[in-house]
């Protein structure tokens, strides 16, 4: 199966330390991740590799439901977790000092479903959208933390 | 195993007005069987995403401020409103949308 890549980078103006402790509480990403609906079943309850829980996700129009699970938590450099269910996808955010702010990078890496990309079209048109949700994923973020 | 479905049946919490300006102010109504904990529900997720708050019966404000957010149960439906100041017109909405999917999606769990 092909597999993909969206990544995005933005500088955030608060501590590396508070970007860290608000992307690793999964059941908060409902707030910065455009379509993801709930996270739920959260076990256990500290974010912590092999930590697992449950999304549901709005994939434009459709409702995705599966596993995930925490596959790095190195405070506060890197959280990084993987999709074990459904579309394997890994999600790793990666953040450095930049000053007294955080430098912020979102890298999704994914497998791209061939029912999928024939509903859109093309390859190079659901690459585009992921993409698209990366960037917005950052920019949230960043909205989240500084205003 | 992956589950696909069209229609969620959290979609029983609608979004009927929105007017943004200096503030943005939403009215929302939820179909229930059982009016649910709605200050657990507002009070957890504000909770949840740091926004400190003060729960009441029928109502909570956000501190410093930042908003409330209130609720009038009726026989089968909940009209619920929003308010939210202070923060960028983009925050608002961002804070409002974790808001609803909160109230679609507890209301499954409660049931």
């Amino acid at each position: 199966m092909p597999t993909g890549k969206a990544t995005h980078s933005a500088t955030i103006s608060v501590p590396p330390q508070k970007v860290f402790d608000f992307i690793a509480e999964a059941p908060r990403a409902t707030s910065f991740i455009p379509g993801l609906s709930r996270i739920h079943n959260v076990q256990p309850a500290t974010a912590q590799p092999g930590q697992t829980w449950e999304y549901e996700f709005d994939w434009f129009g459709l409702v995705v439901s599966g596993k995930s699970k925490c596959t790095r938590s190195e405070s506060p450099k890197l959280f990084e977790f993987q999709t074990i269910t459904g579309n394997p996808s890994t999600w790793t955010y990666k953040i450095e000092p930049s000053g007294a702010n955080a430098q912020v990078t979102l890298d999704v890496q994914y497998e791209i479903p061939g029912n999928a990309v024939a509903r859109f079209a093309s390859q190079p048109v659901f690459e585009k959208m992921n993409q698209d949700r990366a960037l917005e994923i950052i920019s949230n973020l960043k909205t989240m933390l500084e205003s | 195993m992956i589950r696909l479905r069209f229609f969620h049946p959290g979609r029983r919490v609608w979004r009927v007005s929105r007017r943004s300006g200096g503030a943005l102010e939403e009215t929302w109504v939820a179909f229930r069987r059982v009016p649910p904990h709605w200050e657990r529900i507002f009070s957890s997720t504000l909770d949840l995403i740091w926004l400190s708050n003060t729960p009441q019966p029928g109502h909570i404000q956000l501190n410093h401020e930042r908003g409330l957010i209130t609720w009038h149960e009726r026989r089968w439906v909940t009209r619920i409103t929003i308010r939210l100041q202070g923060f960028s017109a983009a925050k608002q909405s961002l804070v409002a949308t974790t808001l609803l999917k909160a109230a679609r999606f507890h209301l499954l769990e409660e049931e």
